[in-house]
């Protein structure tokens, strides 16, 4: 009996721990067990976001997504001669944004260089990107994985932003396999792309996911990318290869074009299998392109055994050096085409900055600061509710993140056009929290409102139902009686002490009490009238 | 002793033609001139620029003489989409490698190379604003096939797939050579 009692404290103790790993010392390090404990992964992302802007990046063309095909494209992107690019000012402020949101140093001088290749949905025969002289370099990028499969706790980890640079990105090309041709659509050529090249320091799936998500987080806090990967704003190639520790890094795979978060966890996942899988049969990785086939959910080669391509890069001579100066510093020459120092006044807060405010000052857990950081719009109506200082975070969280956000799902709606607006939400609040309705009651009063557009006030709503909380002489009142009415239930549970007897007696009481009574309390008085 | 850089030849040229000839006349020594006015002579003196076309040759050490094989020839015209494998293309492939070599005697340590001449120039940039509109019609009139508003084009990359008998005419043909 006092073994089970030691377990039970030790199984105690150990959730303490837990709990407060999880809240205080999510900056331990983790390092992922080797895969039967033997092989390292390591993957590293090349990330290509288009930056929003309204005309594209060489040329003074439209940029918007979606429209006719062919009806974007300006005689620059259709590589007419005689035609010369012109760099967006929008562009490179975009770039200098997103190169300071990672903390990279942006390079005074930058660029730009041809890469030839041929393909149809490239007009020029080359494409106009950086290589030796990026924007920016030497940036670093910090995320936390949340919801590991592997780790049970959140943990935070780091990659290096190696380089950020400015590139134009080539058309469409759909394919007609039945007819045997090729459909070229030059809409997309041309549009402005920021390459953000990251070092090989990712070990799993979803520690590739989580980068990603924080990636597109970031982008879209800074408005230079609207992170839409199903609109191909944003699009990943991952570099994976295998090795053990004590060994030389693998031969790398490069899987290119992931449409979506989904899509990278299980490619990479996926490739770091097929790739242990061919060296523990003593074969050897061949280093080549791959693609990801969402129906087989597989990887497959897209080139096989070609020698390696050959980009024959060389300077962009139509552009001259890109210069920046930084009004910032001591001995600025203002001799740059534009003010680092004005794009950094621009950046916003920063996602992860948020959600240590949220933590710090609001007491949120780590999963629900994610969640609100991770929304603009629920963020403001967050703030909005908490503007009131005697509201309980924890509650409003609730209330706010289960119950309002189900109810707005069902109608289809987002926080933005909730028809509960946030004045009326402090009030569902403030009427829980002093204790005159329950938990029950506020999901009907937002539901009321929301769902069935109820446009009297919440405190209104409970007024005409009657759906105050009883007062605990009514309810120990119903108690009695429920007790009295169910005597064969009661001898029951006192025999058995059975937990689905109890719950029983309590859904009675809940009906009888027409979801009034609060129902902590009731479980308290129904034990000791019960164990008396 | 004159030394007259390009461009001041080009502007003299420019005001040559506007003097009378006359005045040109007294002041031109007339043996010096070719049917190509490339320079000026003034007073006597000699020009820096040579009076016959002049090839001159480096006797420094030069790097090996490149070797073009068949691997190099595929190669490249996977690369370039240039048809050049016969012997008139080699010969001159390899005579522009050896012309190229010649550079390889510059002295260029501590050296930044030039990508362009406007290098203390910056980059102008453009406001970020819509200036032309739908060009489609223009733009699809000069395909040879379109279809609904697409570009068509032939399936897969442009490459040379390996046509094994087309590269063993080249070999036969590289043993005549």
């Amino acid at each position: 009996r006092s073994g089970r009692k030691m377990r039970h404290q030790l199984r105690l103790q150990t959730r303490l721990q837990n709990a407060l790993l999880r809240h205080y010392n999510i900056n331990s390090q983790y390092k992922p067990h080797l895969i039967r404990d033997y092989w390292e992964p390591v993957i590293g992302l090349e990330i290509h976001a288009q930056i929003s802007s309204i005309s594209k990046l060489f040329s003074r063309v439209g940029t918007r997504y979606g429209a006719p095909p062919n009806t974007q494209v300006g005689i620059f992107e259709s590589a007419h001669p005689g035609t010369l690019p012109v760099l967006n000012k929008r562009c490179v402020e975009a770039g200098i944004k997103t190169a300071l949101a990672f903390g990279a140093t942006v390079n005074k001088i930058s660029l730009f260089d041809r890469k030839h290749y041929f393909y149809p949905d490239l007009p020029a025969g080359y494409q106009i990107t950086q290589l030796d002289y990026p924007l920016a370099s030497n940036g670093r990028l910090e995320f936390i994985v949340l919801n590991s499969s592997l780790h049970k706790h959140p943990y935070r980890h780091s990659v290096d932003l190696l380089q950020l640079q400015l590139e134009e990105d080539s058309g469409k090309s759909i394919h007609d396999k039945d007819n045997n041709r090729v459909l070229v659509d030059l809409n997309r050529a041309g549009q402005p792309l920021m390459e953000l090249v990251f070092a090989p320091g990712l070990r799993n799936g979803e520690e590739a996911a989580a980068m990603v998500k924080e990636v597109a987080l970031i982008l879209t806090r800074i408005g230079t990318c609207n992170g839409r990967m199903h609109e191909g704003a944003l699009r990943v190639d991952a570099n994976i290869s295998v090795h053990r520790p004590d060994e030389p890094l693998g031969t790398r795979t490069e899987v290119k074009n992931l449409g979506s978060i989904g899509s990278l966890l299980k490619a990479v996942d996926y490739e770091i299998q097929r790739q242990i899988d061919i060296l523990e049969s003593g074969g050897n990785v061949t280093s080549e392109t791959r693609s990801f086939d969402t129906h087989t959910q597989e990887t497959i080669s897209m080139r096989d055994k070609e020698v390696i391509q050959d980009y024959r890069f060389m300077p962009e001579p139509n552009l001259l050096p890109l210069r920046l100066h930084d009004s910032s510093e001591p001995n600025c020459q203002y001799d740059g085409s534009l003010d680092i120092s004005k794009v950094r006044a621009k950046i916003p807060e920063l996602p992860e900055a948020t959600r240590q405010k949220l933590i710090r000052d609001y007491g949120l857990s780590l999963e629900n600061a994610f969640l609100l950081a991770s929304k603009d719009d629920l963020l403001d109506y967050f703030m909005a509710v908490m503007s009131n200082t005697k509201r309980s975070s924890k509650l409003v969280c609730n209330l706010l993140l289960n119950n309002l956000l189900e109810a707005l799902n069902s109608i289809n709606t987002d926080i933005t056009n909730s028809p509960l607006s946030a004045s009326a939400f402090g009030e569902i609040v403030d009427l829980q929290q002093s204790c005159r309705i329950v938990t029950n009651i506020s999901q009907q009063v937002i539901s009321a409102i929301c769902i069935e557009r109820d446009s009297r006030s919440p405190t209104q709503i409970v007024l005409d139902n009657n759906w105050l909380q009883l007062s605990n002489d009514v309810m120990e009142e119903i108690v009695e009686k429920i007790l009295a009415d169910n005597l064969e239930l009661v001898e029951k549970y006192k025999k058995s002490k059975k937990k689905k007897l109890l719950n029983a007696l309590m859904g009675k009481i809940n009906k009888a009490s027409d979801n009034r009574a609060n129902m902590k309390i009731v479980n308290d008085v129904l034990l000791k009238k019960l164990s008396s | 002793v004159l030394e007259i850089p390009e461009m001041e030849v080009a502007c003299l040229r420019q005001g040559l033609l506007r003097y009378t000839w006359r005045k040109l006349s007294a002041r031109i020594n007339f043996s010096n001139v070719t049917s190509q006015p490339a320079f000026v002579t003034a007073k006597q003196e000699r020009s820096k620029v040579p009076q016959h076309p002049v090839s001159p040759s480096i006797n420094e050490d030069l790097p090996p003489k490149t070797e073009v094989d068949l691997q190099l020839v595929q190669r490249l015209e996977k690369l370039s989409l240039v048809d050049f494998v016969n012997k008139e293309g080699l010969t001159r492939l390899e005579a522009a490698i050896s012309m190229a070599d010649q550079l390889c005697v510059v002295n260029t340590e501590g050296v930044e190379p030039m990508i362009t001449v406007l290098e203390d120039r910056s980059l102008p940039l453009a406001e970020d604003e819509v200036h032309s509109g739908d060009l489609s019609e223009e733009l699809l009139a000069c395909a040879q096939e379109t279809l609904e508003d697409y570009f068509v084009v032939p399936p897969g990359n442009i490459t040379y797939s390996e046509e094994k008998g087309y590269y063993r005419e080249l070999d036969q043909g590289e043993e005549d050579i």
